[in-house]
């Protein structure tokens, strides 16, 4: 089994099961009317089609399977993260006991032990959720290695640390198809590119996050990954590049159009506020326009929750303290709805590339 | 580009990534540790705290001392806070100047020289010199300080628990046989440069840390820039299984001296290597 192959497994139970209802409100409204030898047919070709899928690749067979394997998702998160806390526990509670030597032996042991078992399970596991459960385990066990090792001979913390968690993060989300890894593995790029961007600078790499402009780079980078590699048989990965590209953008802007002190800029404070303030209006309204062209719906979602947090803080800054509360709050109440209207007239007339109705 | 491995590419892959990021920092270590130590100093219980765990720290997690270093801060009126991590009085603007701050007089307006201000940490090499010419001069400071409290509580009368005298008593007596004995004494970005300066090995260890201006403009104070050690790096030594049994039952606070077996209780000699990053070479029970 291959990742792809499970992807396209659960896309095609999906429309089968799609065009059976689709195909029930023809026959319903009289526009078409299928032989009982036709719908017998049609209706065993499924059954074993979905049969076939279903063994080969736990899929979800229909509407209720698909909500109980969303339950599993959740329950195998959870399970990763207690399983990942529980071996860094279990380190520590017995690590007084072991010489150097085998402290070592131990870390390595696991990380390598536990990469090996991940793949063993991935081998045998169709649906995915044990194999994400070892993943993150054995990422555990590897950050836990290296942080250890640093504790136990007194290394200088380094940011060159992030680049290989990041590599193991991205060599176990590629192979299992696992987006939680993946998303660990951007979390430490995105901290490596901008601890790097901070030592340019001159300050000290731990330094990185009291210029929040050091993460404007990374952000650029993470964007561009999914634009440069295609990424169209791994589910969901190209939207959590932009995803987090887009919040790496969004978030330093934001503390910038607020307390301008802190930037690279050697400006006065409100004008470097009122410069951020504008950007991150321009940028997350184009960010909601290159979105909508694209199809990218999370580029579009990301965009519209910054474009009104931008809008809200400003009229924060204008009338919290002049309004009466309740008139504050319609005033925002009142622009949500005039936003609604805009983008509702916006896609009506095809302007962001769709068709027009 | 597409992205297609297969399982046996992946487990190499893996394996190779594991085994080479481990190699990569145990060769470090052991470079670190290879040849002659840049340095060896012999800390007592004065100067290596085991710290008191919160949290899961409760739980294990192996021993670990902490360096407990000083400044001898440019205010003499500070001198009975011994474990102040203060400004002190050799990091001046010449200094910050050398370590690459800008040390230009901030402008007028408040909010610009709020941002002045907020120059961001450099790292730099630190000094650290142990029971040297700083801690003698610390405890002629305390000694004065003590010397005129006590002379005034002998004038008013007033030499009981909790007066200033007392205290002052208490604090020449903790400078004099608990405090620490290790300042830092001088901080550059040359290591050669400070070692000719400090040659002596067993008494100057030189150790990376961070250096944060500051731009002093209290009451009654000049306005100018000063600094401030704001960490040295590695100041946590992990103690190795076979030194255990002499530190882990040592009490936290050193026991008085002048009654029976007070004094520090155990003797560390810490190395400090090529990368300027130490490791425990010895323990025993400190000679009192």
């Amino acid at each position: 089994m291959t990742s792809n192959s499970r992807t396209a497994a659960q896309q095609r139970a999906d429309e089968i099961r799609v065009f059976e209802e689709e195909l029930a409100h023809l026959e319903r409204e009289g526009i078409v009317a299928l032989t009982p030898a036709q719908r017998g047919a049609i209706a065993a070709h499924h059954r074993g089609l979905l049969a076939r899928l279903a063994r080969d690749f736990d899929i979800d067979r229909d509407a209720r399977a698909k909500q109980l394997s969303l339950g599993m998702r959740i329950a195998s998160f959870l399970g990763a993260l207690a399983l990942a806390a529980s071996v860094f526990f279990l380190f520590h509670q017995f690590w007084d006991r072991f010489s150097t030597a085998a402290q070592v032996v131990v870390l390595a042991g696991a990380a390598l032990g536990t990469f090996g078992a991940t793949l063993w399970i991935q081998g045998r596991e169709a649906s995915g959720y044990f194999t994400k459960l070892a993943a993150m385990v054995a990422f555990a066990c590897f950050v836990i290695n290296i942080s250890l090792l640093g504790q136990i001979f007194n290394i200088t913390p380094s940011d060159k640390a992030l680049i290989p968690w990041a590599a193991f993060a991205l060599l176990l989300a590629y192979t299992c198809d696992l987006r939680l890894l993946l998303a660990a593995g951007i979390l430490c790029i995105i901290a490596w590119i901008s601890a790097r961007t901070g030592t340019w600078s001159g300050m000290y790499w731990l330094h990185f996050g009291e210029r929040p402009e050091n993460f404007f780079p990374a952000a650029v980078i993470m964007f561009l990954v999914p634009q440069v590699i295609p990424h169209g048989r791994f589910t969901g990965f190209g939207p959590i590049y932009r995803v987090f590209a887009l919040l790496t953008l969004f978030l330093p802007m934001l503390i910038l159009a607020n307390w301008g002190q802190i930037s690279y800029l050697d400006f006065e404070e409100d004008g470097i506020e009122g410069f951020y303030q504008v950007m991150g209006f321009a940028l997350s309204a184009g960010a909601i326009w290159l979105g909508a062209r694209r199809h990218w719906g999370e580029v579009v979602n990301t965009g519209s929750v910054f474009f009104v947090i931008f809008l809200y803080t400003k009229f924060f800054d204008w009338w919290w303290d002049v309004m009466p509360k309740y008139l504050f709050f319609l005033v925002l109440g009142l622009t949500a709805v005039l936003l609604l209207f805009i983008m509702r007239r916006l896609r009506a007339k095809g302007l962001f590339g769709g068709s027009a109705r | 580009m597409t992205l297609t491995w297969s399982r046996g590419r992946t487990l190499a892959a893996g394996l190779a990534l594991i085994a080479l990021t481990n190699a990569i920092a145990l060769g470090g270590v052991a470079w670190n540790r290879s040849g002659e130590p840049e340095s060896v100093l012999k800390l007592t219980q004065r100067e290596l705290w085991q710290p008191h765990g919160y949290g899961f720290d409760r739980d294990g997690g192996g021993l670990q001392l902490s360096v407990r270093w000083r400044v001898l801060a440019a205010d003499a009126d500070l001198a009975f806070y011994a474990d102040m991590h203060g400004t002190p009085e050799w990091l001046d603007e010449a200094k910050l100047a050398s370590l690459g701050f800008d040390v230009a007089p901030p402008p007028d307006t408040g909010r610009a020289s709020w941002r002045y201000e907020r120059q961001l940490p450099k790292e730099a090499l630190v000094v650290l010199e142990l029971d040297g010419p700083a801690r003698q001069k610390a405890l002629e400071r305390v000694r004065e300080l003590a010397a005129k409290e006590m002379a005034k509580g002998a004038e008013t009368g007033k030499t009981g628990p909790g007066t200033p005298a007392q205290q002052a008593a208490v604090s020449l007596k903790n400078e004099e046989t608990a405090n620490s004995r290790l300042f830092a004494v001088d901080a550059g970005h040359e290591a050669q440069a400070l070692r000719a300066k400090y040659p002596d090995r067993t008494r100057y260890a030189i150790v990376q840390g961070k250096v944060r201006p500051y731009y002093q403009t209290r009451r009654g104070k000049e306005m100018r820039w000063t600094g401030y050690i704001e960490v040295i790096q590695n100041a946590r030594v992990n103690v190795p299984l076979e030194f255990r049994k002499t530190i882990e039952p040592a009490p936290s606070a050193i026991p008085p001296a002048g009654v029976a077996g007070g004094g520090p209780v155990f003797e560390v000699t810490v190395a400090f290597g090529k990368r300027f990053e130490p490791w425990i070479v010895a323990a025993g029970a400190a000679g009192k």
